[in-house]
């Protein structure tokens, strides 16, 4: 029947699909709460979300005919289950237990994605399961000390009260105060049964928990008081008839300060996995429908100009009038729409960020470190697709703050530090970025120990580190040369593949700018936009061809007379406020797009990348515009300067520079600061245009 | 009963459904479930640091396609462009490409029967793009070898172009 269920299953893949999307969910909500869980053993109400998803991952995967799956979150789910009860403290060993059946978890997830199913039980299963068998059944001895969590005083008719009362866990005599309490009662109503029962509370088998079942006329409220009113108890708890049922079956072992706060946490929702009205949509979907609205926008502006035509064409006609009203309710639909489908595409970034305090956690305990990870900023969005490969980069950066950078806990005492470092990663909308920041309070980067690094490795030469700047130096830790050498690793705690998390956030359109003081900490900003597929670009004519460049690459828009252009060892070059530009005009190193216009001046773009700037000449500019990219295409491929291309609203397609790879691939040579003639003649020779 | 049993066989054979067109004097095919549309020559934008045979890119229907030329990506001399002219958008492993040919004339039916492996006299084209000749009654029709005919070593390969000046003396 199971073999069965499971083929069913499996040939249904919408089904299976939704199965793993479920999965994924629940994994990203244990990685995130078990780590936490580690820190605050008691909170309630992170104890009840746990327990909860690992119940209905044991549920969905026993249906799904997953029986490995299975077995291991109802191994999860018994441990789970007494840490509920208190009747095991999650001690690191019980975390470390709980987080090596997420790995295997993990793999199981990755196993199905494959369509390999749950493979075969190996060892390292059996020893997990075991291990989590062994905490379960181990605490089923500590059980006597959270008392009666498995007996229940059975059903309760309507006219009975049951009364639940919880002696100080410090107490030493818990069966006195037992037998005081069950004698207070005793004055206001009739005992029919007790938990433990009289025969062993008398002979002083009980814990710290005493649950009865009692009628009487005496309101609640003076039941309440009279029984606190006996010492050493902590909290009485009184429910009615039937609705006490419930109550006595899941009678958890808390006490009041726990109450207290899972009522705080119910209220605030925090912890709590919050139930949100949603439908589960493919990606591929709603990249069709972005693209689609993408040409439904695309349509609009065409409409539009086409409007105007026809308003010049005929300037009396009265249903150009009409026509301008609907193309206006149009626009005003469509982007609305255009801004539902981008958001449709967002996720909160707590979806990247919940994966690192686990890392974190792991790599102190491996390497003895003491840090306090602190995450805000989790619920701003971003695009799924920038999120995606957001991934590495942020992993990268965050090991290294706490692999290399951290120092150890005596090292931070000898230093005056508080023993336990700090990892902030904190998310903050700026305009249409998101502002993505690593600080850490470890030793901070050696500026000079650095130059002399990228000196050594030939990367810059001694005139060159001399006028460095702060901010230049500290963009050395990005040079491919130093990172691979692992050169700066032991001095700034910053090292191995620096060079590829930068071209990671280049790819995405992102800038990486560093603080650092030394002793005192570092800090990582990624600036990232909100969505790689709406740009807002100059369209600019170069040549007879249309071309884009994203605004978040342009410092300033100038027109410069061709005269004013001075030439430093062959190269044309401009003062650009306190920076020597060099000035190209777009079409020399774009062949093929037609010829340049001669005219007298030329509309100039300042464009930076990072620390390197340039002036880009061109034809034209036509205007400010939000553009729908489109990947060239694998036929195509990647072409140097060029990052895709769109389709403008007179249907013409654009070319969208990058101005990223146009420094990087050499296309746009730019002088370093020491090639500048030392004579410096013709350097103050350039006109300075601001 | 052999009447049906002949006509069996024939149907058994092979028969492909091809979109003829021209290139100069010649006649070439492309198989039909390859072919997307056949439109005239739209506006087509060049992007630059490509292969000479590929022309730019175009907007169809909101899709970026690129274009190339058929008759330089076969080493022929490049004509004007008529009104005859028309790019045939094929696809091909998920690639979609438009080529450019000098005129469309027809679809036709060949059986494998009708096919002939490639003789080097028939045509000037470098035989790694073809895959066979059909015949018809009174025409040669070369088929087209289209994974072979949209390979990207060539694009591949121009990407290391990088410095300006590089290219500058490859253009001229």
């Amino acid at each position: 029947m199971t073999d069965n269920q499971m083929t069913d299953f499996s040939q249904d893949e919408e089904l299976f699909a939704i199965f793993l999307e479920e999965v994924r969910e629940i994994l990203e909500t244990l990685d995130q709460s078990l780590v936490q869980l580690e820190r605050e053993p008691h909170n309630v109400a992170l104890i009840q979300g746990i327990f909860r998803a690992a119940h209905t991952l044991k549920g969905s995967s026993g249906a799904m005919g997953l029986k490995n799956v299975a077995s291991l979150t109802h191994a999860m789910e018994d441990v789970l289950d007494k840490v509920r009860n208190n009747a095991i403290d999650v001690t690191a060993d019980v975390a470390d237990a709980l987080l090596k059946a997420l790995d295997r978890l993990h793999e199981f997830e990755g196993s199905l994605k494959e369509g390999k199913g749950e493979g075969k039980v190996d060892d390292k299963f059996n020893s997990i399961l075991s291990e989590l068998k062994n905490i379960a059944s181990g605490a089923g001895a500590i059980t006597v000390k959270s008392g009666v969590s498995s007996e229940s005083l059975g059903k309760l008719s309507d006219n009975q009260l049951a009364v639940l009362v919880d002696i100080a866990l410090d107490c030493q005599m818990p069966s006195i105060r037992a037998y005081m309490v069950i004698r207070e009662m005793e004055k206001l109503g009739e005992i029919q049964k007790t938990v433990p029962a009289r025969e062993q509370i008398d002979a002083g088998v009980v814990g710290h928990r005493l649950l009865m079942a009692v009628t009487t006329e005496c309101p609640e409220e003076i039941i309440r008081q009279k029984l606190t009113a006996v010492s050493e108890i902590e909290w009485v708890r009184i429910s009615q008839g039937k609705a006490a049922s419930s109550f006595t079956l899941d009678m958890p072992a808390r006490n009041k300060k726990q109450v207290d706060e899972e009522a705080e946490a119910s209220q605030v929702g925090v912890g709590v996995v919050q139930q949100q009205q949603t439908v589960r949509v493919n990606v591929d979907i709603l990249d069709n429908i972005m693209n689609l609205v993408g040409e439904l926008v695309l349509s609009r502006t065409r409409m539009v100009q086409i409007k105007d035509d026809l308003g010049e064409a005929h300037p009396t006609d009265e249903r150009i009038l009409d026509l301008d009203i609907v193309t206006q309710q149009l626009g005003s639909v469509v982007s609305e729409l255009h801004a539902q489908v981008l958001q449709a595409r967002m996720l909160p970034v707590s979806s990247l960020f919940n994966r690192y305090p686990r890392m974190i956690r792991d790599i102190c305990r491996t390497m003895n470190k003491e840090v306090d990870f602190q995450i805000t900023g989790e619920n701003e969005l971003l695009d799924r697709s920038v999120i995606e490969k957001l991934v590495d980069p942020l992993t990268h950066l965050l090991r290294n703050a706490v692999d290399h950078g951290m120092e150890m806990p005596d090292e931070r005492d000898a230093l005056g530090k508080p023993r336990t470092g700090t990892v902030k990663l904190t998310a903050q909308r700026q305009e249409e970025s998101v502002l993505i920041r690593i600080t850490d309070d470890g030793p901070g980067i050696n500026a000079d120990r650095l130059k002399e690094k990228a000196i050594a490795a030939g990367i810059i030469t001694q005139e060159r580190a001399a006028s460095m700047s702060q901010n230049e130096t500290f963009s050395l830790i990005f040079a491919s040369g130093l990172s691979t050498a692992k050169a700066v690793s032991d001095v700034s705690g910053r090292g191995v593949g620096m060079d590829v998390v930068k071209r990671n956030i280049d790819a995405i359109n992102g800038i990486v700018m560093v603080e650092s003081e030394q002793g005192i900490g570092t800090s990582m900003t990624l600036k990232i936009p909100l969505t790689l597929a709406i740009l807002r670009a100059l369209v600019v004519k170069v040549g007879q061809t249309f071309m884009a460049i994203p605004l978040s690459t342009i410092e300033e828009t100038l027109n410069i007379r061709k005269d004013s252009i001075n030439t430093i060892r062959g190269m044309a070059m401009m003062r650009w406020r306190e920076h020597v530009v060099p000035v190209i005009h777009l079409i020399e190193i774009m062949p093929g797009c037609g010829v340049p216009d001669s005219l007298p001046s030329y509309p100039m773009i300042v464009v930076r990348h990072s620390d390197r700037i340039a002036a880009l000449c061109v034809d034209g500019i036509v205007g400010h515009q939000e553009i729908v990219v489109k990947p060239l295409g694998a036929f195509v491929g990647e072409i140097p300067g060029i990052g895709g291309s769109t389709i403008l609203g007179n249907g013409k397609v654009a070319l969208i520079v990058d101005i990223g790879s146009l420094f990087e691939s050499g296309l746009l040579q730019t002088l370093a600061a020491w090639e500048i003639p030392a004579d410096m003649e013709s350097y103050n020779d350039l006109v300075a245009v601001v | 009963m052999a009447a049906y049993e002949e006509k069996a066989k024939t149907s058994s054979d092979q028969i492909e459904q091809l979109v003829v067109f021209t290139l100069g004097m010649e006649y070439y095919g492309v198989g039909i479930e390859a072919v997307n549309t056949i439109i005239r020559l739209p506006e087509i934008t060049k992007v630059p640091h490509t292969p000479d045979y590929v022309l730019g890119v175009m907007n169809l229907r909101g899709m970026i396609v690129p274009v190339i030329d058929l008759r330089t990506r076969f080493g022929l001399t490049a004509t004007e462009w008529s009104k005859s002219t028309r790019i045939i958008v094929v696809e091909n492993h998920g690639l979609q490409v438009g080529m450019v040919v000098d005129g469309v004339s027809q679809t036709m039916q060949l059986s494998s029967a009708q096919i002939e492996p490639l003789s080097p006299l028939v045509s000037s084209v470098d035989a790694q793009y073809l895959r066979g000749v059909g015949k018809d009654d009174n025409r040669l029709i070369i088929l087209l070898e289209l994974t072979k005919v949209l390979a990207r070593e060539e694009v591949q390969a121009l990407q290391s172009v990088t410095k300006p000046g590089d290219m500058e003396a490859s253009a001229a």
